[in-house]
């Protein structure tokens, strides 16, 4: 496997990244000639945005980050119990998984407006909202890796007669690791959209990424807005990030030779 | 020892293709007899083999054996016990066809697992006999030849390395049954010979009851007491065939007259077998 720092991995991306930065300086270099200073900003502009209030960007970042690891937290925890359960009780999973994968497939950040009715413009409605889009991608794959326990393994702890506990915390549990980090991969980044669309629901309240877009776009100011694009652009690529690395190191452990 | 008395075991068939009402092809009602009014005794301390073409119910008798499936008809014993009882006691160790090793424990603390699981056997045991007389996980795997491998893990094993760690995991425990299936059919010639002669060696210094399901006639006769030939489906007995070999095998040089008479014998009955399902 060829490594990150190699120029071949890295160049192609950087190249492209300039490419845009140069596109995007020229076409809103041409727009402010034209006096359309409305349509998109100069990139000197958004980077000086950055630079110029460092610390707004940064706690209004936490606050974002903190919203939406805590919906994580909330949303993983429940559909990982509920994954358990459904693997367990198969009756309860042929109720209920049929409309967790309808769910799945909804639109769930649609609940947004009616949770901060029901919850007020805290960020109790905000880390339900994140919560609740997350919920439905970790359990129908937290239940596929749960059921995806190598069939020769169950066969041998069965002929022991080990409890049901012992096979979850022995075997599902562990096989299901790689299910685990599948879902994370997939539900990190989309917690920072269910926790910027919150704040878009219930702008005007409080601090956040989210509500520094919609107030910032409402005066017709645009660099920040771009500033606080990039900002959430990043934290999406460093979750990430953070994720892949744990599943390298936790993944060689468990599920050694899959990739 | 093990008994097995007219054992029907079926599963729910493809419902409308052919057979609607009457007897076809071992299909009922739309059920598919996998096995049917099966007959066969395993004396204690014996080596038998299961042989015949596939499907022939062979891994389902097994799986039945190690009380994995309940009979549709008929009983089984072990131990003059249903099996469901003696696996409850962990007196069944059963080899899969894979190794079925769980990859994030070492190969030690794989061999450990029968005893970390259903300790309840282990308390049951204590209390009825004195000492606990599970085998030393250790010593075990040094009979497999893998003392120095305890520390690995199993993805940096070989696969014949890999089928010996799980042979030593069903033994380690001494249950009173061992059932193999088809244990060696994923490694190459040489390592199966390699791997039978260590059963052997193993066998012959732990004697438990075996059961051994396996496709090749050369395997049945070097490893067993007694060759149970299958045919199916539905899965039923047509000979049982003593192979007489003097024992120990483990280091002898096999082969002779004695043992390609009893080849001979088990291929033509093999044939017939194949011929009756397909001819």
């Amino acid at each position: 496997m060829r490594r990150w720092w190699h120029p071949a991995i890295w160049a192609p991306a950087v190249v492209a990244l300039l490419v845009l930065a140069v596109v995007w300086q020229l076409v809103a270099a041409r727009l402010v000639e034209r006096g359309q200073t409305y349509l998109l900003p100069l990139p000197a502009d958004v980077v000086a945005e950055l630079v110029g209030s460092p610390g707004t960007y940064l706690s209004d970042a936490w606050t974002t980050l903190s919203t939406a690891l805590l919906g994580v937290l909330l949303g993983g925890v429940l559909a990982a119990v509920l994954a358990v359960l459904l693997s367990e009780v198969p009756l309860l999973a042929r109720a209920i998984l049929p409309l967790a994968v309808v769910l799945n497939t909804t639109p769930v950040v649609a609940f947004a407006p009616a949770l901060v009715v029901a919850f007020g413009f805290g960020r109790t409605p905000k880390v339900l909202v994140t919560a609740v889009v997350v919920f439905f991608p970790v359990l129908v794959t937290l239940l596929q890796g749960l059921r995806a326990a190598p069939p020769d393994a169950l066969m041998v702890l069965r002929s022991l007669r080990a409890s049901r506990a012992e096979v979850l915390l022995r075997l599902r549990l562990p096989s299901a690791l790689p299910a685990l980090f599948t879902a994370l991969r997939v539900v990190l980044p989309l917690s920072v959209v269910g926790a910027v669309v919150a704040e878009f629901v219930a702008a005007g309240s409080s601090s956040g990424l989210g509500t520094l877009i919609t107030t910032s776009a409402a005066n017709y100011q645009l660099a920040p807005v771009y500033a606080a694009i990039i900002v959430l652009a990043v934290m999406g690529v460093a979750l990430l990030g953070v994720v892949v690395a744990v599943e390298r190191r936790v993944l060689a452990r468990y599920a050694p030779g899959r990739r | 020892m093990i008994t097995v008395r007219g054992l029907r075991r079926s599963y729910p068939g493809a419902a409308g293709r052919g057979a609607v009402g009457g007897r076809v092809d071992g299909r009922v009602d739309g059920r598919f007899d996998a096995i049917a009014g099966l007959d066969l005794h395993v004396p204690e301390g014996s080596f038998t083999s299961l042989i015949g073409p596939s499907g022939c119910g062979k891994s389902t008798l097994l799986r039945a054996v190690a009380g994995l499936e309940d009979p549709d008809d008929g009983e089984v014993l072990v131990c003059g016990r249903p099996p469901g009882v003696a696996a409850a006691d962990k007196e069944i160790g059963l080899v899969p066809q894979t190794p079925a090793l769980l990859p994030w424990l070492t190969v030690r603390s794989n061999v450990e697992l029968p005893a970390r699981v259903n300790r309840s056997a282990d308390r049951r045991r204590q209390r009825a006999g004195g000492v606990a007389q599970r085998g030393d996980v250790v010593e075990v795997l040094r009979e497999v030849g893998l003392g120095d491998a305890l520390d690995r893990y199993p993805h940096e094993l070989s696969g014949g390395m890999q089928q010996r760690v799980a042979l030593a995991r069903a033994v380690a425990m001494r249950p009173r049954v061992l059932l193999l299936d088809e244990p060696f059919s994923a490694v190459d010639e040489i390592t199966r010979e390699a791997l039978r002669r260590q059963l052997l060696a193993l066998w012959e210094h732990v004697r438990t009851t075996v059961i051994f399901v396996t496709h090749s006639v050369r395997e049945a006769v070097v490893l067993s007491d007694t060759v149970v030939v299958m045919a199916g489906p539905p899965g039923r007995v047509v000979d049982v065939v003593d192979v007489g070999l003097p024992r120990p095998r483990a280091g002898a040089d096999l082969g002779g007259a004695a043992m390609h008479a009893v080849e001979d014998r088990l291929r033509r009955e093999l044939a017939a077998a194949w011929a009756g399902e397909h001819g």
